[in-house]
């Protein structure tokens, strides 16, 4: 009789057991919202042309009433009432990965919509772009100037460096810095140092304090 | 009651087993695309020029900047302490080995923010932390520091004050001498305002 109790409970217990092993398994599933590009595969796609938009073409299609691009202002609502691109879409940046988000992005993956996605600048538009781009998403790009720009784009003069084209160095920092006496800027200017990288014992176990 | 044993034990067996062959996480430091965006919208990563040329002339040792951009972009100019690494080469191993350095603040800057946005988001995918981004990149340096502006009588005290902040990070940087011109005293006109409540923000 003992035997058999005994086989019972340990029976009872296993199946429980094993039952919550496969609801655990069954519930971890993969996460939702993963990666599609490696962070190399990023880094060589930053290095494609293509990623970015100049905000006078924008204007030309909007202008013609071309539906060429899918227009996406990333800003706050609030902001977006108070003057926006005709015809885009507010997905503030932060909602970008809610699942209404996502399914709008999904639905117009295919390769002959472009999404052009810009914000206030072209830098608060920069990183909600390079996520949507390493989800896998690669028909987006980033409008260059942003919301601050384009609501000017009709006064901009053509003559001068496009106000958009932020990534150019506006001055001659070189000389600028040049020094001209003693408690100048010793930095670094042309001539490299030789990098120097620290060669670090790698660190074993942490040491667990205690007796 | 052995056949139970037999079919319990291979059923457990079977499950061990599998588990094994469970995918483990290869990157379990990697950073999630909703955390990764929920940092960048938080824009926390951001150093401003003026505390930066603080630290600079204060000789904080915690300072790292990497400049991304070309190399031939870099060798004209590099902020002082700077080590060029491009961002077509940020992930590459010698470039990598530059973020095991203990007790570093790593800040990316670019001619304005963009690049140096981008590679602050490659690199916090991968985990890293203390990176940061110089908000308005050397174009905004040379503004702000290089070439500081004075403000309009108008302004508040906090304008002045940071207006001669700057100043003395201008000569540190770039040695000019102080020309003072004594016929046009900087005039500051006493406004009575409120006082501003909120620390004027350096920027461009």
């Amino acid at each position: 009789m003992k035997e058999q109790d005994k086989t019972k409970s340990l029976s009872v217990a296993a199946l429980i057991f094993v039952a919550i092993i496969v609801v655990g398994l069954l519930t971890t599933g993969k996460p939702d919202i993963a990666y599609k590009i490696t962070p190399q595969q990023s880094i060589e796609a930053l290095g494609k042309p293509g990623n970015e938009i100049s905000p006078l073409e924008v204007a030309k299609t909007v202008k013609a009433n071309d539906n060429k691009f899918i227009i996406i202002d990333l800003r706050s609502p609030y902001e977006f009432v108070k003057g926006n691109i005709p015809g885009s879409i507010n997905i503030p940046a932060n909602r970008i990965l809610e699942k209404e988000s996502l399914d709008f992005f999904e639905k117009n993956a295919t390769s002959n919509s472009t999404l052009v996605l810009y914000d206030a600048t072209q830098s608060l538009a920069t990183g909600p772009w390079l996520v949507l781009k390493q989800l896998g998403y690669d028909n987006i790009k980033m409008m260059q100037g942003g919301w601050k720009i384009y609501s000017g784009i009709d006064s901009q003069d053509p003559s001068q460096n496009p106000a958009w084209l932020v990534e150019i160095p506006k001055y001659d920092f070189a000389a600028l810095s040049a020094s001209k006496e003693t408690n100048a800027n010793k930095g670094n200017q042309a001539g490299q140092k030789e990098i120097i990288v620290p060669q670090r014992k790698v660190k074993a176990k942490k040491v667990e304090g205690g007796c | 009651m052995n056949k139970t044993y037999i079919i319990l034990a291979s059923v457990l067996v079977m499950l061990g087993v599998g588990l094994v062959f469970l995918e483990a996480n290869p990157n379990i430091k990697e950073v999630s695309p909703e955390k990764l965006l929920s940092e960048l919208n938080e824009n926390t990563r951001y150093t401003s020029t003026d505390e930066l040329a603080k630290r600079i002339i204060e000789g904080d040792p915690s300072v790292q900047l990497i400049d991304v951009r070309h190399k031939a972009e870099a060798e004209k100019f590099m902020l002082q302490g700077a080590i060029n690494i491009p961002l077509a080469d940020l992930l590459k191993e010698e470039s990598l080995a530059i973020f095991d350095q203990d007790g570093k603040d790593f800040i990316f800057y670019s001619n304005n923010d963009i690049l140096a946005n981008q590679a602050w988001t490659v690199t916090r995918r991968l985990g890293l932390m203390h990176l940061h981004v110089l908000k308005g990149g050397l174009n905004c340096w040379a503004e702000t520091i290089l070439l500081p502006k004075i403000p309009a009588p108008t302004e508040s005290q906090d304008a002045f004050d940071l207006y001669q902040a700057r100043l003395g990070a201008s000569q540190f940087f770039t040695g000019a001498s102080l020309e003072v011109k004594s016929s046009q005293p900087l005039e500051k006109v006493n406004l009575t305002r409120k006082a501003k409540t909120k620390k004027v923000e350096g920027g461009c």
